[in-house]
Protein backbone atom coordinates (compact mmCIF):
# COMPACT_ATOMS: atom_id res chain seq x y z
CA UNK A 1 0.00 0.00 0.00
CA UNK A 2 0.55 4.09 -0.23
CA UNK A 3 3.89 4.33 2.28
CA UNK A 4 3.42 8.05 2.22
CA UNK A 5 0.04 9.04 3.16
CA UNK A 6 -0.22 11.87 5.33
CA UNK A 7 -4.21 12.54 5.65
CA UNK A 8 -6.90 11.01 3.14
CA UNK A 9 -7.54 14.68 2.00
CA UNK A 10 -4.15 14.73 0.86
CA UNK A 11 -4.37 12.44 -2.42
CA UNK A 12 -8.80 12.35 -1.80
CA UNK A 13 -9.45 8.68 -3.37
CA UNK A 14 -10.41 5.76 -0.93
CA UNK A 15 -7.76 2.63 -0.99
CA UNK A 16 -9.15 -0.93 -2.05
CA UNK A 17 -8.92 -2.23 1.57
CA UNK A 18 -11.54 0.83 1.99
CA UNK A 19 -13.59 0.11 -0.89
CA UNK A 20 -14.04 -4.03 0.62
CA UNK A 21 -14.83 -2.73 4.01
CA UNK A 22 -17.74 -0.38 2.37
CA UNK A 23 -19.34 -2.98 -0.05
CA UNK A 24 -18.94 -5.94 2.60
CA UNK A 25 -20.61 -3.04 5.64
CA UNK A 26 -23.62 -2.36 2.86
CA UNK A 27 -23.97 -6.01 1.88
CA UNK A 28 -24.65 -6.88 5.30
CA UNK A 29 -27.06 -4.00 5.00
CA UNK A 30 -29.16 -5.81 2.27
CA UNK A 31 -28.91 -9.02 3.77
CA UNK A 32 -30.31 -7.66 7.19
CA UNK A 33 -33.10 -6.02 5.11
CA UNK A 34 -33.83 -8.65 2.93
CA UNK A 35 -34.19 -10.84 5.87
CA UNK A 36 -36.79 -8.52 7.50
CA UNK A 37 -38.65 -8.36 4.55
CA UNK A 38 -39.23 -12.29 3.57
CA UNK A 39 -40.15 -13.26 7.26
CA UNK A 40 -42.73 -10.27 7.46
CA UNK A 41 -44.44 -11.62 3.90
CA UNK A 42 -43.82 -15.09 5.10
CA UNK A 43 -45.61 -14.23 8.98
CA UNK A 44 -48.25 -11.99 7.36
CA UNK A 45 -49.48 -15.10 4.95
CA UNK A 46 -48.77 -17.13 8.00
CA UNK A 47 -51.61 -14.73 10.20
CA UNK A 48 -53.74 -14.61 7.14
CA UNK A 49 -53.58 -18.44 6.81
CA UNK A 50 -54.17 -18.78 11.02
CA UNK A 51 -56.76 -16.18 10.39
CA UNK A 52 -58.75 -18.30 7.59
CA UNK A 53 -58.39 -21.54 9.64
CA UNK A 54 -60.39 -19.70 12.16
CA UNK A 55 -63.11 -18.64 10.42
CA UNK A 56 -63.69 -22.03 8.76
CA UNK A 57 -63.81 -23.68 12.30
CA UNK A 58 -66.27 -21.32 13.74
CA UNK A 59 -68.66 -21.76 10.01
CA UNK A 60 -68.43 -25.48 10.65
CA UNK A 61 -69.13 -25.28 14.35
CA UNK A 62 -72.06 -23.03 13.08
CA UNK A 63 -73.34 -25.18 10.80
CA UNK A 64 -72.95 -28.23 12.80
CA UNK A 65 -74.53 -27.09 15.62
CA UNK A 66 -77.68 -25.72 13.37
CA UNK A 67 -78.13 -28.99 11.64
CA UNK A 68 -77.60 -30.95 15.50
CA UNK A 69 -80.17 -28.55 16.62
CA UNK A 70 -83.14 -30.11 14.28
CA UNK A 71 -82.13 -33.33 13.95
CA UNK A 72 -83.69 -35.68 16.25
CA UNK A 73 -80.86 -38.55 16.26
CA UNK A 74 -77.15 -38.52 15.77
CA UNK A 75 -75.94 -41.79 14.22
CA UNK A 76 -72.56 -42.85 14.23
CA UNK A 77 -70.97 -44.74 10.73
CA UNK A 78 -73.55 -45.09 8.56
CA UNK A 79 -72.63 -45.83 5.09
CA UNK A 80 -72.80 -43.12 2.57
CA UNK A 81 -75.17 -43.06 0.08
CA UNK A 82 -74.87 -42.72 -3.99
CA UNK A 83 -75.18 -39.29 -3.85
CA UNK A 84 -72.22 -38.61 -1.86
CA UNK A 85 -68.86 -38.40 -3.38
CA UNK A 86 -67.53 -41.69 -1.17
CA UNK A 87 -70.68 -43.35 -1.63
CA UNK A 88 -70.32 -46.90 0.33
CA UNK A 89 -67.90 -45.72 2.81
CA UNK A 90 -68.75 -44.75 6.17
CA UNK A 91 -69.96 -41.34 7.88
CA UNK A 92 -68.50 -40.15 10.69
CA UNK A 93 -71.45 -38.67 11.87
CA UNK A 94 -75.05 -38.23 10.36
CA UNK A 95 -77.70 -36.12 11.79
CA UNK A 96 -81.65 -37.53 10.96
CA UNK A 97 -83.71 -34.78 10.82
CA UNK A 98 -87.49 -35.40 10.47
CA UNK A 99 -88.80 -34.13 7.45
CA UNK A 100 -91.54 -31.08 7.85
CA UNK A 101 -94.58 -33.08 5.79
CA UNK A 102 -95.58 -36.43 6.90
CA UNK A 103 -95.91 -38.37 10.24
CA UNK A 104 -93.48 -37.21 12.64
CA UNK A 105 -93.40 -40.36 14.57
CA UNK A 106 -92.55 -42.52 11.49
CA UNK A 107 -88.21 -43.30 11.93
CA UNK A 108 -88.45 -43.78 7.98
CA UNK A 109 -89.67 -40.20 7.05
CA UNK A 110 -85.99 -38.35 8.21
CA UNK A 111 -83.42 -36.52 5.82
CA UNK A 112 -79.72 -37.55 6.38
CA UNK A 113 -76.87 -35.11 6.72
CA UNK A 114 -73.93 -36.90 6.78
CA UNK A 115 -70.21 -35.73 7.89
CA UNK A 116 -67.38 -37.62 6.76
CA UNK A 117 -63.54 -37.28 6.02
CA UNK A 118 -62.50 -37.73 2.54
CA UNK A 119 -59.07 -37.26 0.82
CA UNK A 120 -57.88 -34.63 3.89
CA UNK A 121 -61.11 -32.56 4.12
CA UNK A 122 -63.89 -32.90 5.45
CA UNK A 123 -67.27 -33.31 3.71
CA UNK A 124 -71.10 -32.90 3.92
CA UNK A 125 -73.76 -35.02 2.18
CA UNK A 126 -77.21 -33.49 2.67
CA UNK A 127 -79.93 -32.18 1.19
CA UNK A 128 -80.19 -28.70 -0.77
CA UNK A 129 -80.85 -25.75 1.26
CA UNK A 130 -83.54 -22.79 0.09
CA UNK A 131 -83.29 -19.87 -0.22
CA UNK A 132 -83.78 -18.82 3.16
CA UNK A 133 -81.50 -21.58 4.61
CA UNK A 134 -84.21 -24.09 5.27
CA UNK A 135 -83.43 -27.64 4.38
CA UNK A 136 -85.77 -28.56 1.42
CA UNK A 137 -86.98 -32.15 2.56
CA UNK A 138 -88.69 -33.07 -1.03
CA UNK A 139 -88.17 -36.39 -1.47
CA UNK A 140 -86.19 -38.04 -3.73
CA UNK A 141 -84.10 -34.87 -4.70
CA UNK A 142 -80.43 -35.62 -5.07
CA UNK A 143 -78.37 -34.95 -1.87
CA UNK A 144 -75.63 -32.26 -2.53
CA UNK A 145 -72.50 -33.02 -1.52
CA UNK A 146 -69.19 -30.49 -0.92
CA UNK A 147 -66.36 -29.84 1.00
CA UNK A 148 -67.24 -27.76 4.38
CA UNK A 149 -63.75 -27.60 5.60
CA UNK A 150 -60.43 -27.83 3.15
CA UNK A 151 -57.13 -29.32 4.42
CA UNK A 152 -59.18 -30.71 7.67
CA UNK A 153 -60.32 -33.59 9.62
CA UNK A 154 -62.80 -34.16 12.06
CA UNK A 155 -62.70 -36.92 14.62
CA UNK A 156 -64.86 -37.71 17.64
CA UNK A 157 -63.56 -37.11 20.65
CA UNK A 158 -64.45 -36.98 24.35
CA UNK A 159 -64.66 -33.22 25.76
CA UNK A 160 -65.87 -32.18 29.01
CA UNK A 161 -66.37 -35.55 29.94
CA UNK A 162 -68.85 -36.18 27.24
CA UNK A 163 -68.63 -38.09 24.03
CA UNK A 164 -70.73 -38.85 21.15
CA UNK A 165 -74.38 -40.36 21.56
CA UNK A 166 -77.90 -40.98 19.64
CA UNK A 167 -78.44 -36.95 21.04
CA UNK A 168 -75.54 -35.42 20.55
CA UNK A 169 -71.95 -35.09 18.49
CA UNK A 170 -68.80 -34.40 20.60
CA UNK A 171 -66.36 -33.62 18.22
CA UNK A 172 -63.28 -31.76 17.34
CA UNK A 173 -61.54 -30.40 13.76
CA UNK A 174 -57.84 -31.30 13.11
CA UNK A 175 -55.81 -29.23 11.17
CA UNK A 176 -52.74 -30.57 10.24
CA UNK A 177 -50.82 -27.59 11.14
CA UNK A 178 -51.40 -24.23 12.45
CA UNK A 179 -54.38 -23.28 14.60
CA UNK A 180 -56.26 -25.96 16.40
CA UNK A 181 -59.75 -25.22 17.71
CA UNK A 182 -61.21 -26.73 20.83
CA UNK A 183 -63.83 -29.53 21.22
CA UNK A 184 -67.46 -28.74 20.48
CA UNK A 185 -70.72 -30.26 21.62
CA UNK A 186 -73.65 -30.36 19.22
CA UNK A 187 -76.68 -31.33 20.90
CA UNK A 188 -79.64 -32.84 18.61
CA UNK A 189 -82.67 -30.87 20.17
CA UNK A 190 -85.70 -32.03 18.26
CA UNK A 191 -88.12 -34.15 20.42
CA UNK A 192 -91.37 -35.78 20.11
CA UNK A 193 -93.94 -36.09 22.23
CA UNK A 194 -96.20 -38.86 22.00
CA UNK B 1 -6.60 30.51 -17.99
CA UNK B 2 -4.29 27.77 -17.95
CA UNK B 3 -4.67 24.76 -16.59
CA UNK B 4 -4.46 24.88 -12.84
CA UNK B 5 -1.06 22.70 -11.75
CA UNK B 6 -1.48 18.88 -10.66
CA UNK B 7 -0.62 19.68 -6.85
CA UNK B 8 -3.72 22.49 -6.85
CA UNK B 9 -6.71 20.42 -8.64
CA UNK B 10 -9.58 19.60 -6.24
CA UNK B 11 -9.86 15.51 -6.41
CA UNK B 12 -13.23 15.24 -8.66
CA UNK B 13 -14.19 13.12 -10.96
CA UNK B 14 -13.92 13.35 -14.84
CA UNK B 15 -16.56 13.28 -17.71
CA UNK B 16 -15.64 9.43 -18.29
CA UNK B 17 -16.00 8.35 -14.80
CA UNK B 18 -19.30 9.81 -14.90
CA UNK B 19 -20.11 8.64 -17.83
CA UNK B 20 -19.25 4.98 -17.09
CA UNK B 21 -20.93 5.27 -13.54
CA UNK B 22 -24.25 6.09 -14.77
CA UNK B 23 -23.93 3.33 -17.91
CA UNK B 24 -23.28 0.73 -14.91
CA UNK B 25 -27.05 2.22 -13.26
CA UNK B 26 -28.70 1.91 -16.08
CA UNK B 27 -27.43 -1.67 -17.08
CA UNK B 28 -28.38 -2.43 -13.10
CA UNK B 29 -31.78 -0.42 -13.49
CA UNK B 30 -32.60 -2.43 -16.72
CA UNK B 31 -32.32 -5.54 -15.04
CA UNK B 32 -34.55 -4.54 -12.11
CA UNK B 33 -36.97 -2.98 -13.24
CA UNK B 34 -38.87 -6.19 -14.74
CA UNK B 35 -38.74 -8.09 -11.67
CA UNK B 36 -40.14 -4.50 -9.80
CA UNK B 37 -42.84 -4.24 -12.59
CA UNK B 38 -43.85 -8.21 -11.59
CA UNK B 39 -43.90 -7.46 -8.13
CA UNK B 40 -46.20 -4.31 -8.70
CA UNK B 41 -48.34 -6.57 -10.55
CA UNK B 42 -48.39 -9.13 -8.19
CA UNK B 43 -48.98 -6.60 -5.82
CA UNK B 44 -52.23 -5.17 -8.09
CA UNK B 45 -53.88 -8.21 -8.19
CA UNK B 46 -53.12 -9.67 -4.70
CA UNK B 47 -55.15 -6.03 -3.83
CA UNK B 48 -57.99 -7.08 -5.96
CA UNK B 49 -58.32 -10.33 -4.89
CA UNK B 50 -58.26 -9.52 -1.05
CA UNK B 51 -61.19 -6.92 -2.11
CA UNK B 52 -63.25 -9.63 -3.55
CA UNK B 53 -62.56 -11.70 -0.56
CA UNK B 54 -63.63 -9.04 2.16
CA UNK B 55 -66.73 -8.00 -0.13
CA UNK B 56 -68.10 -12.21 -0.16
CA UNK B 57 -67.39 -12.54 3.36
CA UNK B 58 -69.33 -9.72 4.25
CA UNK B 59 -72.47 -10.64 1.85
CA UNK B 60 -72.28 -13.92 3.66
CA UNK B 61 -72.13 -12.23 6.98
CA UNK B 62 -75.34 -9.88 5.82
CA UNK B 63 -77.24 -13.10 4.43
CA UNK B 64 -76.91 -14.90 8.09
CA UNK B 65 -78.40 -11.70 9.79
CA UNK B 66 -81.77 -12.35 7.06
CA UNK B 67 -83.92 -15.05 8.08
CA UNK B 68 -87.39 -15.78 6.45
CA UNK B 69 -90.15 -18.17 6.33
CA UNK B 70 -90.53 -18.02 3.07
CA UNK B 71 -88.18 -20.40 1.13
CA UNK B 72 -87.60 -18.22 -1.83
CA UNK B 73 -86.66 -15.27 0.38
CA UNK B 74 -84.60 -14.60 3.15
CA UNK B 75 -80.66 -14.63 3.13
CA UNK B 76 -78.83 -12.44 0.14
CA UNK B 77 -78.98 -13.06 -3.24
CA UNK B 78 -75.66 -12.05 -5.67
CA UNK B 79 -74.77 -11.28 -8.75
CA UNK B 80 -71.47 -11.85 -10.16
CA UNK B 81 -70.81 -10.36 -13.15
CA UNK B 82 -69.87 -11.51 -17.02
CA UNK B 83 -66.36 -12.19 -17.44
CA UNK B 84 -64.46 -8.88 -18.60
CA UNK B 85 -60.92 -8.40 -20.75
CA UNK B 86 -59.78 -5.14 -20.06
CA UNK B 87 -61.47 -3.87 -16.12
CA UNK B 88 -60.58 -0.46 -14.70
CA UNK B 89 -60.99 1.12 -11.14
CA UNK B 90 -64.72 1.18 -10.05
CA UNK B 91 -65.80 -1.37 -12.91
CA UNK B 92 -68.01 -3.67 -11.18
CA UNK B 93 -67.26 -7.36 -10.26
CA UNK B 94 -70.71 -8.23 -8.20
CA UNK B 95 -73.71 -6.60 -6.92
CA UNK B 96 -75.91 -7.49 -3.98
CA UNK B 97 -79.54 -7.39 -4.23
CA UNK B 98 -81.02 -4.06 -3.04
CA UNK B 99 -82.74 -5.98 0.14
CA UNK B 100 -79.31 -6.73 1.22
CA UNK B 101 -77.90 -3.35 2.57
CA UNK B 102 -74.38 -3.25 2.28
CA UNK B 103 -71.47 -1.08 3.19
CA UNK B 104 -70.72 -1.40 -0.82
CA UNK B 105 -73.69 -2.58 -2.77
CA UNK B 106 -71.80 -3.11 -6.11
CA UNK B 107 -67.72 -4.45 -5.36
CA UNK B 108 -65.94 -2.85 -7.98
CA UNK B 109 -62.88 -3.04 -9.01
CA UNK B 110 -60.41 -0.78 -6.52
CA UNK B 111 -57.98 2.06 -7.62
CA UNK B 112 -54.75 0.35 -7.86
CA UNK B 113 -52.91 3.23 -9.50
CA UNK B 114 -53.42 2.58 -12.77
CA UNK B 115 -53.95 -1.32 -12.82
CA UNK B 116 -56.37 -3.34 -15.31
CA UNK B 117 -57.09 -6.45 -14.87
CA UNK B 118 -58.92 -9.65 -16.87
CA UNK B 119 -62.07 -11.03 -14.79
CA UNK B 120 -63.80 -13.96 -15.30
CA UNK B 121 -65.88 -16.35 -12.93
CA UNK B 122 -65.59 -19.97 -13.13
CA UNK B 123 -68.86 -20.79 -14.63
CA UNK B 124 -68.39 -21.41 -18.70
CA UNK B 125 -70.62 -19.43 -20.65
CA UNK B 126 -72.54 -22.25 -22.39
CA UNK B 127 -73.35 -24.07 -18.79
CA UNK B 128 -75.17 -21.36 -16.96
CA UNK B 129 -78.40 -23.13 -15.96
CA UNK B 130 -80.58 -20.33 -15.20
CA UNK B 131 -78.75 -17.04 -15.52
CA UNK B 132 -80.33 -14.31 -13.79
CA UNK B 133 -82.73 -12.13 -15.26
CA UNK B 134 -82.69 -8.45 -16.66
CA UNK B 135 -84.32 -7.04 -13.56
CA UNK B 136 -82.21 -9.17 -10.90
CA UNK B 137 -79.25 -7.68 -12.90
CA UNK B 138 -80.25 -4.46 -12.81
CA UNK B 139 -81.33 -4.87 -8.95
CA UNK B 140 -78.18 -5.66 -8.36
CA UNK B 141 -75.95 -2.72 -9.81
CA UNK B 142 -74.78 -4.75 -12.93
CA UNK B 143 -74.38 -3.08 -15.98
CA UNK B 144 -76.58 -4.24 -18.76
CA UNK B 145 -73.93 -5.06 -20.81
CA UNK B 146 -72.60 -7.89 -18.17
CA UNK B 147 -75.71 -9.54 -17.55
CA UNK B 148 -75.37 -11.93 -20.41
CA UNK B 149 -72.54 -14.71 -19.35
CA UNK B 150 -73.22 -13.41 -15.44
CA UNK B 151 -74.29 -15.57 -12.76
CA UNK B 152 -76.57 -15.40 -9.63
CA UNK B 153 -76.12 -17.24 -6.30
CA UNK B 154 -77.46 -17.26 -3.02
CA UNK B 155 -76.10 -16.66 0.81
CA UNK B 156 -78.29 -18.66 3.42
CA UNK B 157 -78.87 -17.60 6.67
CA UNK B 158 -77.44 -21.10 7.32
CA UNK B 159 -73.95 -20.36 6.64
CA UNK B 160 -74.54 -22.37 3.14
CA UNK B 161 -74.85 -21.14 -0.49
CA UNK B 162 -76.20 -21.91 -2.91
CA UNK B 163 -77.15 -20.98 -7.02
CA UNK B 164 -79.79 -21.49 -9.73
CA UNK B 165 -76.89 -20.92 -12.18
CA UNK B 166 -74.57 -23.27 -11.28
CA UNK B 167 -75.40 -26.81 -12.43
CA UNK B 168 -73.63 -28.81 -10.19
CA UNK B 169 -73.81 -27.70 -6.65
CA UNK B 170 -70.80 -30.09 -5.45
CA UNK B 171 -68.92 -27.48 -7.50
CA UNK B 172 -66.55 -24.69 -6.06
CA UNK B 173 -67.43 -21.45 -7.44
CA UNK B 174 -63.82 -19.15 -8.18
CA UNK B 175 -63.58 -16.01 -9.23
CA UNK B 176 -60.34 -15.56 -11.63
CA UNK B 177 -58.75 -12.23 -11.93
CA UNK B 178 -55.63 -11.90 -13.98
CA UNK B 179 -53.32 -8.65 -15.18
CA UNK B 180 -55.65 -7.04 -18.39
CA UNK B 181 -51.79 -7.29 -20.46
CA UNK B 182 -52.28 -10.71 -20.77
CA UNK B 183 -49.05 -11.43 -17.79
CA UNK B 184 -49.50 -13.58 -14.86
CA UNK B 185 -50.13 -13.78 -11.83
CA UNK B 186 -53.60 -15.18 -11.76
CA UNK B 187 -55.55 -15.10 -8.67
CA UNK B 188 -58.60 -17.00 -7.66
CA UNK B 189 -61.48 -16.49 -5.17
CA UNK B 190 -62.65 -19.33 -4.22
CA UNK B 191 -66.36 -19.70 -2.80
CA UNK B 192 -66.28 -23.79 -1.44
CA UNK B 193 -68.99 -25.62 -2.51
CA UNK B 194 -71.96 -25.85 0.52
CA UNK B 195 -70.59 -24.17 2.97
CA UNK B 196 -68.80 -21.40 0.90
CA UNK B 197 -65.33 -21.11 2.35
CA UNK B 198 -63.45 -18.37 0.94
CA UNK B 199 -60.03 -18.72 -0.04
CA UNK B 200 -57.64 -17.26 -2.47
CA UNK B 201 -55.17 -19.17 -4.97
CA UNK B 202 -52.60 -18.54 -7.08
CA UNK B 203 -51.05 -19.99 -10.15
CA UNK B 204 -47.97 -18.03 -12.02
CA UNK B 205 -49.78 -18.82 -15.41
CA UNK B 206 -51.55 -15.26 -17.09
CA UNK B 207 -55.02 -15.34 -18.22
CA UNK B 208 -57.95 -16.19 -16.48
CA UNK B 209 -58.79 -19.25 -19.12
CA UNK B 210 -57.74 -21.98 -15.71
CA UNK B 211 -58.06 -21.96 -12.48
CA UNK B 212 -55.27 -21.94 -9.28
CA UNK B 213 -52.79 -24.69 -8.35
CA UNK B 214 -51.85 -23.56 -4.99
CA UNK B 215 -54.80 -22.29 -2.42
CA UNK B 216 -51.86 -22.80 0.45
CA UNK B 217 -50.14 -19.22 0.26
CA UNK B 218 -50.28 -16.29 -1.93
Amino acid sequence: MRGSRHSWRSDGGFTLVELLVALVAVQVVFVAAGSVLISHVRSSSNLELAQRQRDNAARLDYLIQVEASEAAEVVQSSTLPDDCVAAGQNSLATFLVPRDEGNYLDSSNVSSIYYYNHQGNVRRCGPQVHRNGVLDHTEGLALVDGVAVRDAQIELVSCQGQSTTSRQLVYRLVYPSGYQPACSIARARTVFIQ
Amino acid sequence: MGRPAASDRIAGFTLVELLVTVAVLGIVAAIAVPSFLFVLRRERVNALAFEIAGWLEESRSIAARRVNTNPDAGGCAIVIAAPQADAQAGAVIAGISSDCTSRDQQLRVPDTWGGRFQISHSVPAGSISIAPTADECSDSGIPSGLCTGSVSLFFTPRGMWSSDSVANLSDDLEIRIAPADGSGPRRCVRLSSILGSIDIGSADAAGVQAGCDSYARI
